[in-house]
Protein backbone atom coordinates (compact mmCIF):
# COMPACT_ATOMS: atom_id res chain seq x y z
CA UNK A 1 0.00 0.00 0.00
CA UNK A 2 2.70 2.37 1.18
CA UNK A 3 4.59 1.34 -2.12
CA UNK A 4 1.78 2.28 -4.82
CA UNK A 5 1.64 5.85 -2.66
CA UNK A 6 4.60 6.76 -3.10
CA UNK A 7 4.53 5.36 -6.88
CA UNK A 8 1.86 7.68 -7.40
CA UNK A 9 3.58 10.78 -5.68
CA UNK A 10 6.80 10.20 -7.84
CA UNK A 11 4.76 9.85 -10.97
CA UNK A 12 2.76 13.14 -10.07
CA UNK A 13 6.15 14.79 -9.52
CA UNK A 14 7.20 13.84 -12.52
CA UNK A 15 4.44 14.89 -14.56
CA UNK A 16 4.52 17.98 -12.87
CA UNK A 17 7.81 18.54 -13.96
CA UNK A 18 7.04 17.66 -17.65
CA UNK A 19 4.66 20.02 -18.25
CA UNK A 20 6.12 22.60 -16.83
CA UNK A 21 9.04 22.24 -18.62
CA UNK A 22 6.65 21.87 -21.95
CA UNK A 23 5.01 25.25 -21.59
CA UNK A 24 8.26 27.28 -20.67
CA UNK A 25 10.54 26.09 -23.08
CA UNK A 26 8.26 24.95 -26.00
CA UNK A 27 9.75 27.68 -29.21
CA UNK A 28 6.66 28.66 -31.29
CA UNK A 29 8.28 26.81 -34.27
CA UNK A 30 6.98 23.56 -32.95
CA UNK A 31 3.33 23.68 -33.75
CA UNK A 32 3.03 21.23 -36.99
CA UNK A 33 0.08 19.27 -34.51
CA UNK A 34 -2.70 20.86 -36.02
CA UNK A 35 -5.02 18.67 -34.00
CA UNK A 36 -3.40 20.12 -30.51
CA UNK A 37 -5.78 22.84 -31.27
CA UNK A 38 -8.95 21.00 -30.80
CA UNK A 39 -9.40 20.36 -26.74
CA UNK A 40 -7.66 23.89 -26.61
CA UNK A 41 -10.46 24.32 -23.70
CA UNK A 42 -8.87 21.83 -21.81
CA UNK A 43 -4.96 22.81 -22.32
CA UNK A 44 -6.14 26.25 -21.28
CA UNK A 45 -7.14 24.94 -17.91
CA UNK A 46 -3.83 22.67 -17.49
CA UNK A 47 -1.66 25.42 -18.54
CA UNK A 48 -3.53 27.95 -15.86
CA UNK A 49 -2.47 25.66 -13.00
CA UNK A 50 1.28 26.60 -13.84
CA UNK A 51 2.66 29.46 -11.68
CA UNK A 52 4.15 32.08 -13.65
CA UNK A 53 7.76 31.88 -12.00
CA UNK A 54 8.45 35.60 -12.84
CA UNK A 55 12.12 36.80 -10.95
CA UNK A 56 13.84 39.59 -11.01
CA UNK A 57 15.45 38.88 -14.43
CA UNK A 58 12.98 36.92 -16.18
CA UNK A 59 9.20 37.83 -16.50
CA UNK A 60 6.23 36.51 -18.23
CA UNK A 61 3.89 38.20 -20.64
CA UNK A 62 0.10 36.20 -20.98
CA UNK A 63 -1.16 36.87 -24.38
CA UNK A 64 -5.28 37.01 -22.90
CA UNK A 65 -8.66 38.35 -24.31
CA UNK A 66 -6.71 40.05 -27.41
CA UNK A 67 -3.96 41.80 -24.61
CA UNK A 68 -0.57 41.77 -23.49
CA UNK A 69 -0.54 41.46 -20.07
CA UNK A 70 1.45 43.69 -18.40
CA UNK A 71 1.22 46.00 -21.97
CA UNK A 72 4.31 47.62 -20.14
CA UNK A 73 7.30 45.84 -19.07
CA UNK A 74 10.11 47.77 -17.25
CA UNK A 75 13.06 45.73 -16.89
CA UNK A 76 16.99 45.37 -17.58
CA UNK A 77 19.10 44.46 -20.31
CA UNK A 78 19.70 41.20 -20.77
CA UNK A 79 16.47 39.57 -19.20
CA UNK A 80 14.27 37.33 -20.37
CA UNK A 81 10.82 37.63 -21.61
CA UNK A 82 8.73 35.17 -22.01
CA UNK A 83 5.31 35.35 -23.53
CA UNK A 84 2.73 32.48 -23.36
CA UNK A 85 -0.45 32.31 -25.42
CA UNK A 86 -3.56 31.72 -23.20
CA UNK A 87 -5.97 33.12 -25.61
CA UNK A 88 -8.30 31.32 -27.72
CA UNK A 89 -6.29 32.30 -31.06
CA UNK A 90 -3.03 32.46 -32.62
CA UNK A 91 -0.99 35.31 -32.15
CA UNK A 92 2.44 36.73 -32.81
CA UNK A 93 4.85 39.06 -30.93
CA UNK A 94 6.80 41.60 -33.50
CA UNK A 95 8.74 44.37 -32.85
CA UNK A 96 6.40 47.49 -34.42
CA UNK A 97 8.32 50.41 -36.03
CA UNK A 98 10.85 48.40 -37.81
CA UNK A 99 9.67 44.64 -37.65
CA UNK A 100 13.57 43.97 -35.88
CA UNK A 101 12.73 40.83 -34.57
CA UNK A 102 9.55 38.67 -34.42
CA UNK A 103 8.11 35.36 -32.76
CA UNK A 104 6.67 34.33 -35.89
CA UNK A 105 3.46 32.16 -34.98
CA UNK A 106 2.69 31.81 -31.31
CA UNK A 107 -0.36 29.00 -31.71
CA UNK A 108 -2.72 28.36 -28.85
CA UNK A 109 -1.01 27.30 -25.74
CA UNK A 110 2.39 27.94 -26.73
CA UNK A 111 5.03 29.98 -25.78
CA UNK A 112 8.43 31.96 -26.83
CA UNK A 113 11.06 34.04 -24.73
CA UNK A 114 13.44 36.56 -26.02
CA UNK A 115 16.52 37.95 -24.27
CA UNK A 116 15.88 41.67 -24.18
CA UNK A 117 18.59 44.05 -25.82
CA UNK A 118 16.88 47.45 -25.83
CA UNK A 119 13.55 48.73 -25.43
CA UNK A 120 10.68 48.25 -27.89
CA UNK A 121 7.39 49.01 -29.23
CA UNK A 122 6.13 45.62 -30.24
CA UNK A 123 2.18 44.50 -31.61
CA UNK A 124 0.80 41.02 -32.39
CA UNK A 125 1.11 41.63 -36.83
CA UNK A 126 -1.87 38.80 -36.70
CA UNK A 127 -4.34 41.50 -35.10
CA UNK A 128 -2.93 44.98 -35.24
CA UNK A 129 -4.44 46.42 -32.31
CA UNK A 130 -2.83 44.20 -30.18
CA UNK A 131 0.59 46.39 -28.46
CA UNK A 132 2.63 46.10 -26.06
CA UNK A 133 6.12 47.90 -24.79
CA UNK A 134 9.31 47.02 -23.23
CA UNK A 135 11.23 49.51 -21.19
CA UNK A 136 14.60 48.64 -20.62
CA UNK A 137 15.79 50.70 -17.56
CA UNK B 1 -28.97 44.33 -21.02
CA UNK B 2 -27.83 48.08 -19.55
CA UNK B 3 -24.50 47.40 -21.26
CA UNK B 4 -26.13 47.48 -24.50
CA UNK B 5 -25.60 51.36 -25.59
CA UNK B 6 -28.50 52.92 -27.77
CA UNK B 7 -26.11 53.01 -31.16
CA UNK B 8 -24.67 49.43 -30.23
CA UNK B 9 -28.63 48.89 -30.17
CA UNK B 10 -29.49 50.62 -33.22
CA UNK B 11 -27.04 48.51 -34.98
CA UNK B 12 -27.93 45.21 -33.63
CA UNK B 13 -31.65 46.56 -34.47
CA UNK B 14 -30.66 48.06 -38.08
CA UNK B 15 -27.96 44.63 -39.19
CA UNK B 16 -30.93 42.51 -38.34
CA UNK B 17 -34.08 44.38 -39.68
CA UNK B 18 -35.44 41.51 -40.86
CA UNK B 19 -34.19 39.33 -38.46
CA UNK B 20 -35.56 42.31 -35.98
CA UNK B 21 -38.56 40.88 -36.67
CA UNK B 22 -37.44 37.65 -33.78
CA UNK B 23 -35.88 40.25 -32.06
CA UNK B 24 -38.22 42.57 -31.29
CA UNK B 25 -40.68 39.18 -30.26
CA UNK B 26 -37.41 38.75 -27.75
CA UNK B 27 -36.77 35.11 -28.96
CA UNK B 28 -36.73 32.28 -26.55
CA UNK B 29 -33.42 30.54 -28.11
CA UNK B 30 -32.30 27.16 -26.44
CA UNK B 31 -28.66 26.46 -25.67
CA UNK B 32 -28.84 24.50 -29.07
CA UNK B 33 -29.78 27.28 -31.03
CA UNK B 34 -27.49 29.84 -29.30
CA UNK B 35 -24.44 27.02 -29.98
CA UNK B 36 -26.22 27.11 -33.69
CA UNK B 37 -26.30 31.10 -34.49
CA UNK B 38 -22.88 31.51 -32.83
CA UNK B 39 -20.88 28.67 -35.39
CA UNK B 40 -23.13 30.64 -38.08
CA UNK B 41 -22.05 34.07 -37.54
CA UNK B 42 -18.33 32.44 -37.28
CA UNK B 43 -18.98 30.85 -40.89
CA UNK B 44 -20.12 33.55 -42.55
CA UNK B 45 -16.94 35.78 -42.04
CA UNK B 46 -14.92 32.56 -43.00
CA UNK B 47 -16.85 32.90 -46.41
CA UNK B 48 -16.46 36.61 -46.78
CA UNK B 49 -12.81 35.80 -46.33
CA UNK B 50 -12.78 33.50 -48.67
CA UNK B 51 -14.26 36.04 -51.34
CA UNK B 52 -11.75 38.55 -50.23
CA UNK B 53 -9.06 35.77 -51.33
CA UNK B 54 -9.97 35.21 -54.98
CA UNK B 55 -10.97 38.93 -55.67
CA UNK B 56 -8.54 41.52 -53.33
CA UNK B 57 -4.54 41.51 -54.49
CA UNK B 58 -4.27 44.19 -51.60
CA UNK B 59 -1.70 43.28 -48.98
CA UNK B 60 -4.01 44.73 -46.04
CA UNK B 61 -7.18 43.06 -47.40
CA UNK B 62 -5.35 39.81 -47.91
CA UNK B 63 -3.56 39.77 -44.66
CA UNK B 64 -6.80 40.56 -42.79
CA UNK B 65 -9.13 38.38 -44.75
CA UNK B 66 -6.31 35.38 -43.73
CA UNK B 67 -6.81 36.04 -39.35
CA UNK B 68 -10.40 36.09 -40.08
CA UNK B 69 -10.47 32.54 -41.35
CA UNK B 70 -7.89 31.49 -38.64
CA UNK B 71 -9.65 33.17 -35.87
CA UNK B 72 -13.26 32.45 -36.95
CA UNK B 73 -12.08 28.76 -37.87
CA UNK B 74 -10.44 28.53 -33.89
CA UNK B 75 -13.99 29.92 -32.57
CA UNK B 76 -15.88 27.14 -34.77
CA UNK B 77 -13.04 25.01 -32.89
CA UNK B 78 -13.95 25.56 -29.30
CA UNK B 79 -17.68 25.99 -29.83
CA UNK B 80 -17.39 22.31 -31.46
CA UNK B 81 -15.25 21.20 -28.45
CA UNK B 82 -17.82 22.59 -25.94
CA UNK B 83 -20.82 21.57 -28.00
CA UNK B 84 -19.16 18.09 -27.98
CA UNK B 85 -18.19 17.88 -24.53
CA UNK B 86 -22.09 18.73 -23.42
CA UNK B 87 -23.48 16.27 -25.97
CA UNK B 88 -25.70 19.05 -27.28
CA UNK B 89 -26.25 18.89 -31.11
CA UNK B 90 -27.00 22.80 -32.70
CA UNK B 91 -29.70 23.44 -33.78
CA UNK B 92 -30.63 25.45 -36.81
CA UNK B 93 -33.60 28.66 -36.04
CA UNK B 94 -34.66 31.93 -37.15
CA UNK B 95 -31.47 33.51 -36.04
CA UNK B 96 -29.14 31.39 -37.88
CA UNK B 97 -31.42 31.33 -41.12
CA UNK B 98 -31.38 35.44 -41.64
CA UNK B 99 -28.05 35.40 -40.45
CA UNK B 100 -27.82 33.49 -43.73
CA UNK B 101 -30.05 35.30 -45.82
CA UNK B 102 -28.32 38.67 -45.09
CA UNK B 103 -24.82 37.16 -45.96
CA UNK B 104 -26.10 35.52 -49.24
CA UNK B 105 -27.13 38.99 -50.42
CA UNK B 106 -23.35 40.76 -48.72
CA UNK B 107 -21.56 37.83 -50.74
CA UNK B 108 -23.85 38.33 -54.20
CA UNK B 109 -22.88 42.41 -53.35
CA UNK B 110 -19.30 41.89 -53.12
CA UNK B 111 -19.04 39.32 -55.93
CA UNK B 112 -20.42 41.98 -58.46
CA UNK B 113 -17.91 44.62 -57.51
CA UNK B 114 -14.95 45.30 -59.98
CA UNK B 115 -11.91 44.54 -58.47
CA UNK B 116 -11.41 48.37 -58.25
CA UNK B 117 -13.87 48.79 -55.93
CA UNK B 118 -13.60 45.80 -54.02
CA UNK B 119 -11.18 45.97 -51.52
CA UNK B 120 -13.47 49.11 -50.27
CA UNK B 121 -16.89 47.25 -50.36
CA UNK B 122 -15.02 44.30 -48.73
CA UNK B 123 -13.57 46.04 -45.54
CA UNK B 124 -16.89 48.91 -44.99
CA UNK B 125 -18.63 45.14 -44.97
CA UNK B 126 -16.39 43.84 -42.51
CA UNK B 127 -16.52 46.45 -40.12
CA UNK B 128 -20.86 46.69 -40.43
CA UNK B 129 -20.86 42.64 -40.10
CA UNK B 130 -18.56 43.23 -36.98
CA UNK B 131 -20.72 45.91 -35.48
CA UNK B 132 -23.73 43.85 -35.61
CA UNK B 133 -22.24 40.45 -35.02
CA UNK B 134 -20.85 42.01 -31.44
CA UNK B 135 -24.51 43.49 -30.60
CA UNK B 136 -25.83 39.91 -31.53
CA UNK B 137 -23.48 37.94 -29.24
CA UNK B 138 -23.47 40.92 -26.46
CA UNK B 139 -27.18 41.95 -26.70
CA UNK B 140 -28.64 38.40 -27.73
CA UNK B 141 -26.57 35.33 -27.84
CA UNK B 142 -25.11 35.81 -24.23
CA UNK B 143 -28.45 36.74 -22.51
CA UNK B 144 -29.98 33.65 -23.98
CA UNK B 145 -27.68 31.21 -23.26
CA UNK B 146 -27.81 28.57 -20.33
CA UNK B 147 -25.03 26.67 -19.51
CA UNK B 148 -22.28 28.62 -18.09
CA UNK B 149 -19.48 27.05 -20.56
CA UNK B 150 -21.28 28.49 -23.34
CA UNK B 151 -22.27 31.83 -21.66
CA UNK B 152 -18.58 31.80 -20.88
CA UNK B 153 -16.83 30.63 -24.09
CA UNK B 154 -19.36 33.45 -26.14
CA UNK B 155 -17.93 36.78 -23.71
CA UNK B 156 -14.62 35.35 -24.50
CA UNK B 157 -15.05 35.07 -27.67
CA UNK B 158 -16.01 39.29 -27.57
CA UNK B 159 -12.56 40.62 -27.40
CA UNK B 160 -11.41 38.73 -30.20
CA UNK B 161 -14.65 40.34 -32.18
CA UNK B 162 -13.65 43.63 -30.78
CA UNK B 163 -10.24 43.42 -32.14
CA UNK B 164 -11.06 42.07 -35.58
CA UNK B 165 -13.26 45.61 -35.31
CA UNK B 166 -10.58 48.02 -34.97
CA UNK B 167 -8.22 46.04 -37.05
CA UNK B 168 -11.13 46.17 -39.73
CA UNK B 169 -11.80 50.01 -39.01
CA UNK B 170 -7.64 50.74 -39.27
CA UNK B 171 -7.60 48.68 -42.95
CA UNK B 172 -10.66 51.04 -43.66
CA UNK B 173 -9.06 54.26 -42.99
CA UNK B 174 -6.48 53.40 -45.72
CA UNK B 175 -9.17 53.36 -47.96
CA UNK B 176 -11.56 56.23 -47.33
CA UNK B 177 -12.17 58.61 -49.89
CA UNK B 178 -11.24 56.10 -52.61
Amino acid sequence: MRNSIYLLLALFLLNGCSSKKAETTTPAEDYGHPEEKAPAAIQKNRVEEVPLKNTASYHTVVIRQMKFEPAELKLHKGDTVLWINKDITDHDVTEEVAKKWTSSKIPVNKSWSMVVKQSADYYCSIHLVMKGKLLVE
Amino acid sequence: MKKLTNRALSVLLCSFAIAGQAIAQNPKLSDPEVAHAAVTANQIDIGFAEIAKEKSKNADILKFAETMTNDHKAIIGQAVALVTKLKVTPLDNAVSKQLLADAENKKKMLRSKSAKDFDKAYIDNEVSYHKAVIAAVEGLLIPEAENAELKELLQNVVPALKAHLGHAEMVQKMFAGK
